[in-house]
């Protein structure tokens, strides 16, 4: 149908990467995924590091093995702290690095690469220049003789030092890869994030498992491990006890893995989708506002779904009770008490299945409850008002 | 339908949780559960496609190499949230964007709409049709994808372009017989006054002159001379073999620019213009004025497609009846691989017809795309100017026409070899 | 419109009849799979007079966990100390699900013998050898698989002995736990044949003597005394302060059957340690089950008669004593041994599981099981390694429900779906499955799930070229390039077809005036290409003025 078809507006806001990149719904997505990468890490360090594997007893040994302190402060590797404290000033630093990473990545190419040589450099100097300076003035006091102990020692300062960093650099990567990604806007930083969490996840089952444990031998024994049987619930919501700590402890890594990763990809996603629009629509007023929209779903979804996706976890690991009661109300006792009293469901098979079941019947809810119709109602009374 | 992502997710989270249980771990276990539940409790809400589309566009018919504006306004008449809605025009891909973009992101909420625009240029004439509209609607985490789309069609026609010939007429030597409507002295219809006679029941009221029937009490009928006009043929060659050289520039492309801007000139002198147009049949417009056969004249025009064989000769026989005696006619034709040709032209010209023949040099158009051997290359051009040269011997007027020269040019080069 | 509606029925159709054919399938493997049945009995989580609900209680009530395994024993390999823990297997009603696995010697089987699978006996094996206790109570059910990997075997066919309580009836019979048998006297049975037990009532500790006599023993040596609170697992003999321990033992049980020994199939770690109970001298049994008995040797299955075992311990160490690393495993030929009716006599007797017709005489039956309980539960002090007379912290029992048969569809799909479940992810041959099956899931997600693609606008003119490109050559060739001049040459001169060919040669070469290309054109012979070239640029220039 010919009608009157005018052209593309221009607002004032645009959909350009800069303006956008200060957008309150990408930061606060940033933020999000942040705080979840940070959380994640240290539920992880408690769960499994501290007092286990952690880097403490790591510099601690090294210590031991060198007979002197390291070079780096006690404060900056967490040393003078105990427990899950000693991680707080090394998260600090590893985000440091991780958004100086990504403010490099922001950098012209040559910028870039300025820095880097110079990082590099100092590098270099650091590890060399004592060294160096002190074998010229050896050379030039005794003549052409090998480096005596005094210049050899001038190494020993920076060698440590790099060999700290490295260490730490290592115990933080997940959140230094996170934090690159996350404001870097790379999907990498965010993909090795995850990977390395789950690596870890995945190796630390391998070796913790009892056949493989027992050929670890004195070095199994110090792997921390979760317990087979579960034991009573204590952890909950709205007065009921569902979960153990530790489970809970187990449901926040999860959770908060998928929180890093949908917000982080989520960023990384509209503003990949903001950066590919032609010129024209980025500044096009209808573009803006469905940008607007489609972020202020991402952000409502990632608060609404994974609080969710948390809470029918653990609900679901909570549901056997709620079973067996209802079982027990419709067969008689002897199954039921059977069922709630079975190895299974201490050893996590009863759990599973029982969970399992509960996350099908959330999932058949939807052909009976109009999720959609009654999000979109409250939304339209709520835009009413 | 799942996505790849929800679909590994989900075999994921099983596999994890097997595994855990396998090797009694419960972290395996608990990611697996969370990984299931996540899927879950996405799938309450997978968004929706049911969305009301309009599509306007600037204009129903326009010229090949014009801007075509699209506005495509997509409103959520539902009570629920679209969610993220990927809206998508099918734009026939012989069309160019030239800004905007015919696709969008977006969330409507119920009762919202958004509106997406965009430009079009239409390099190719024809009939063309944009849409239907796609549409994608995903869950935020892109976990769930379905596809649908509305059957909303907008249909226009992209005319051959019109070059302005008048000057090319004027200067050319083309004999100047066809110079317009001429007025003959015999009543009818018409502009010119030709005298006043007594109304009949049936005349129409505003053919009544007031001022005589005030003078005289009768009720008197303006009559006019009627317009006499030539009648032109156009005999537009589009045989299969008209397709050589590029999708722009070949025989026929140029063919049908030729053929429009001469209708539109005679046209516009109240000429009777007729097309002609043979591939594997024969298409015939009968001559006609005024804005509604010029229409007609592009509308075929637009829809022309190379095919067929169909020689010249047998649509000048069965069309020789129809031509006006000593009408001009204009024949636009490679004259390529038809061996009737001369014949048609000599039986043409010795009914009296006034013939010229504008004839696209196919093998210069041929030369564009294929990489011809200079000495083919030159025995074929000798070949084709002894072919027009022949042609213009049986009294027509021969134009050759080079894929680089404009129509004017062209015209300019009239000559009888 | 019309046929959008017939689509919408068809798929209706479509999916309901999916799902009918696929819930009738499904029901089909149930019925096949599910074995449901009444009465529900010997189930240690039910309080009727013939299950075990009252032995289950005094374990809890000595501070003891108690378990149920509802899918399978493979699970057993999962417990972390099994030296704590004591599995009772009391009567196996079903047989095993037949899943294809490993057997020992690793090639794969189905399992179609009776009661367990091979992957479950090896559990079980495995449990015994880790330290954990086993008690088998059989009559006429599945649990030969086991006993054959112990080096015993369940007769399964009614035993009848002249040893029987007479106020109930045949069916109710009276054994010691002692190497001979015990006998009448009247209708009671004479004390005078009541010995003890043969293990237990040995002197020293490392000989298998029973944890509370060395219990009692360091107290005596001590001169403490305590409380039956503070008896722990051995308030049963408890008296007057200290506890007496007592290894008699006069056992009531009910339709029994006998144990053979047949070590042909036995684990090479297990150790026959002896009989503990048998049969008197008189005792028969019915082979054929056909209600008679007939010993002659004329009839196609003559039954039995003579003396019979009616309990085997077997064990995991040549002492099997409870301070040694290897478990043991008692096996009784009967499996309502343990039956509240019997068990809580007294409880029985006042109407607390029902109307009683007749009263159960009083018997050693608890006694005997709460000293095996002791015997495998007691805990250790870690330094001196001496019984602590509670039980050890990480004590458990453990009551395989696996094999009883459940009265409705529900529960008993539900710990089928345990068993599958357990299966895949505890068997050998079945994890192998579940690895091969997770890595084609992943490949098939990886194959076959593809993502729509991005839409994209692709401006898109298809810039054919057409042409005839095989006539290139052709036009190259001298005849060609001679017609092609021969018609300039008629052209140029306004010559018809036949004015021209019927001009003489000579008029021809006038016509022409350029001997070259004369000569071309009355020459037959052939050119190279620089002499074609040259012509063909005569020809080009050949008429112009």
């Amino acid at each position: 149908m010919a009608g009157e078809v005018s052209p593309q507006e221009e607002g004032n806001r645009t959909l350009h990467l800069r303006t956008l990149r200060k957008q309150w719904q990408i930061i606060t997505l940033q933020v999000i995924a942040t705080v979840a990468l940070v959380w994640m890490y240290m539920e992880i360090v408690s769960t499994y590091v501290v007092g286990s594997i952690d880097h403490t007893i790591l510099f601690r040994m090294l210590e031991a093995e060198i007979g002197s302190k390291l070079p780096v402060g006690d404060w900056l590797t967490g040393l003078d702290q105990e427990g899950v404290a000693s991680y707080y000033v090394p998260i600090g630093v590893g985000l440091t690095i991780g958004g100086g990473m990504s403010l490099l990545a922001f950098q012209p190419p040559k910028r870039q690469q300025k820095i880097k040589l110079g990082f590099v450099i100092g590098l270099i100097l650091i590890l060399a220049g004592r060294f160096v300076m002190s074998y010229i003035w050896q050379l030039w006091d005794e003549g052409w003789t090998i480096p005596d102990d005094s210049a050899l020692g001038t190494l020993e300062w920076p060698l440590l030092m790099i060999l700290s960093m490295v260490i730490l650099m290592f115990y933080l990567l997940p959140v230094i890869m996170g934090t690159r990604g996350i404001w870097g806007l790379s999907r990498k930083g965010v993909a090795w994030c995850i990977g390395f969490v789950l690596l870890f996840l995945a190796i630390h089952a391998i070796l913790s498992f009892p056949v493989v444990k027992a050929q670890l031998g004195g070095y199994g024994d110090k792997l921390a491990t979760l317990d087979v049987l579960v034991g009573a619930p204590t952890v909950g919501f709205l007065g009921m006890n569902l979960v153990t700590e530790q489970q809970f402890s187990l449901i926040m890594i999860a959770c908060l893995i998928m929180i890093f990763q949908e917000s982080a990809f989520g960023v990384i996603r509209q503003l990949e989708y903001a950066f590919r629009l032609p010129e024209s629509c980025k500044r096009d007023p209808e573009y803006v506002k469905q940008v607007d929209n489609v972020l202020n779903g991402h952000l409502r979804h990632t608060v609404i779904f994974l609080t969710i996706t948390t809470l029918s976890t653990m609900v679901a690991l909570g549901f056997h009770s709620v079973l067996l009661e209802f079982v027990e109300g419709v067969t008689g006792s002897q199954w039921a008490a059977q069922v709630s009293e079975s190895i299974e469901l201490t050893l996590t098979y009863g759990l599973v299945i029982s969970a399992l079941l509960f996350l099908g019947l959330m999932a058949v809810l939807r052909f009976f409850v109009p999720w959609q119709r009654l999000w979109g109602l409250i939304e339209t009374s709520l835009n009413r008002s | 339908m799942w996505t790849r992502k929800a679909s590994f997710t989900f075999a994921g989270g099983i596999s994890l949780i097997l595994i855990g249980m396998m090797i009694s771990n419960h972290q395996m276990m608990i990611l697996g559960l969370s990984f299931v539940a996540f899927i879950v409790a996405n799938s309450w809400i997978s968004g929706h496609g049911d969305v009301e589309v309009q599509r306007t566009l600037s204009a129903d018919n326009l010229y090949k190499g014009d801007d075509l504006y699209v506005e495509l306004l997509v409103t959520n008449r539902s009570s629920r949230r679209t969610q993220t809605l990927e809206v998508y025009d099918n734009v026939p891909h012989e069309m160019k964007l030239r800004s905007g973009l015919n696709q969008m992101k977006m969330n409507l909420g119920p009762g919202e709409s958004a509106r997406i625009r965009y430009v079009l240029r239409c390099p190719l004439r024809g009939h063309f049709s944009i849409g239907p509209v796609s549409l994608r609607y995903r869950n935020t985490f892109n976990l769930s994808v379905e596809e649908m789309f509305v059957d909303h069609h907008s249909d226009m026609i992209v005319f051959p372009q019109l070059r302005d010939v008048e000057e090319a007429f004027i200067r050319s030597r083309t004999p100047k017989m066809y110079t317009g409507a001429t007025t003959l002295r015999t009543p009818g219809p018409g502009t010119e006054f030709y005298s006043l006679r007594e109304y009949v029941p049936g005349d129409p009221f505003k053919n009544i002159n007031w001022k005589a029937f005030a003078r005289t009490g009768d009720l008197m009928i303006n009559e006019k001379c009627r317009d006499a006009v030539t009648d032109l043929y156009i005999i537009l060659d589009s045989r299969d073999i008209a397709r050589i050289g590029t999708v722009l520039k070949n025989p026929l492309e140029m063919g049908t620019v030729a053929a429009a801007s001469l209708a539109n000139f005679f046209l516009q002198r109240r000429d009777s213009v007729s097309l002609i147009i043979y591939d594997e049949k024969l298409s015939y417009l009968p001559p006609d004025t005024g804005d509604k056969q010029h229409f007609k004249i592009l509308s075929s025009l637009a829809g022309v497609a190379p095919k067929g064989a169909m020689p010249l000769q047998a649509v000048t026989n069965s069309l020789a009846a129809r031509f006006s005696r000593g009408s001009p006619i204009f024949i636009i034709s490679s004259c390529e691989g038809d061996g009737t040709v001369p014949a048609a032209i000599r039986d043409l010209v010795g009914r009296g017809h006034e013939v010229t023949v504008l004839s696209p040099s196919s093998i210069d158009f041929e030369r564009l795309v294929s990489r011809i051997p200079r000495m083919s290359y030159e025995v074929l051009k000798i070949e084709r100017q002894n072919r027009m040269t022949s042609l213009a011997g049986f009294g027509s007027q021969v134009i050759d026409w080079m894929p680089d020269m404009d129509l004017s040019q062209a015209l300019l080069q009239v000559r009888g070899y | 419109m019309a046929a959008d509606g017939n689509s919408k029925f068809k798929r209706i159709g479509l999916q309901f009849a999916f799902w009918g054919v696929l819930i009738i399938l499904f029901g089909t493997l149930m019925v096949n799979f599910v074995n449901i049945g009444q009465p529900n009995q010997l189930s240690a989580y039910d309080d009727d007079w013939d299950d075990l609900s009252a032995f289950r209680q005094d374990i809890n009530d000595m501070g003891i966990k108690t378990k149920s395994l509802v899918s399978s024993p493979l699970l057993l390999e999962e417990l972390e100390d099994p030296r704590n823990v004591t599995f009772v297997i009391a009567g196996v009603e079903r047989d095993t699900i037949s899943l294809p696995q490993f057997s020992g010697d690793s090639v794969v089987t189905f399992a179609s013998e009776d009661g367990y699978s091979p992957g479950e006996v090896d559990a079980i094996v495995e449990f015994v050898i880790k330290g954990g206790t086993v008690i088998v109570f059989e009559d006429y059910g599945y649990a030969n698989t086991i006993a054959e990997k112990f080096g015993v075997k369940f007769k399964r066919a009614q035993l009848f002995d002249t040893v029987y309580v007479h106020e109930l009836d045949y069916n109710y019979i009276w054994t010691c736990m002692q190497l001979s048998p015990c006998g009448m006297n009247g209708t009671v049975i004479d004390t005078e044949t009541i010995e003890s037990h043969s293990r237990w009532n040995s002197s020293d500790a490392l000989s298998g003597r029973h944890i509370c006599a060395v219990w009692a023993d360091l107290m005596a040596l001590n001169g403490t005394t305590i409380s039956k609170d503070e008896a722990g697992l051995c308030a049963q003999h408890h008296q007057d302060g200290v506890i007496e321990y007592n290894a008699s033992y006069q056992m009531l049980l009910n339709n029994i059957t006998s144990i053979d020994i047949d070590e042909s199939s036995k684990h090479s770690a297990m150790i026959t340690q002896g009989i503990r109970a048998v049969s008197s001298s008189e005792a028969t049994i019915d082979i054929n089950g056909d209600g008679e008995i007939q010993l002659s040797t004329n009839t196609k299955t003559p039954d039995l008669w003579g003396q019979f075992n009616l309990s085997i311990e077997v064990c995991a160490s040549v002492t099997c004593s409870p301070f040694e690393a290897g478990g043991r495993v008692h096996f009784i030929a009967d499996g309502s041994t343990l039956i509240n009716a019997i068990y809580d006599y007294e409880g029985f007797n006042a109407g607390k599981y029902g109307p009683v017709t007749k009263e159960i005489p009083a018997n050693d039956n608890r006694k005997w099981a709460l000293d095996v309980i002791a015997e495998a539960l007691m805990g250790l002090d870690p330094v001196t390694g001496m019984p602590l007379g509670e039980p050890s912290p990480t004590a458990m029992v453990i009551f395989d429900e696996s094999r009883h048969v459940q009265s409705n569809v529900a529960t008993d799909t539900y710990n089928m779906l345990y068993f599958v479940l357990v299966y895949f992810t505890g068997e050998g041959l079945a994890k192998l499955l579940l690895f091969i099956g997770l890595f084609v899931l992943f490949e098939g997600v990886l194959l076959k799930k593809k993502d729509p693609d991005p839409w994209r606008h692709v401006f898109s003119i298809i810039y054919y070229g057409f042409g005839d490109a095989n006539r290139y050559s052709y036009y190259a060739k001298t005849n060609k390039i001679k017609q092609v001049f021969l018609s300039k040459v008629r052209n140029q001169n306004g010559l018809t077809r036949e004015e021209f060919d019927s001009m003489p040669a000579r008029e021809l070469q006038a016509m022409i005036a350029d001997p070259v290309l004369v000569k071309f054109v009355f020459e037959n012979r052939d050119f190279t290409l620089e002499q074609t070239v040259a012509i063909v640029k005569r020809v080009k220039v050949w008429g112009r003025v």
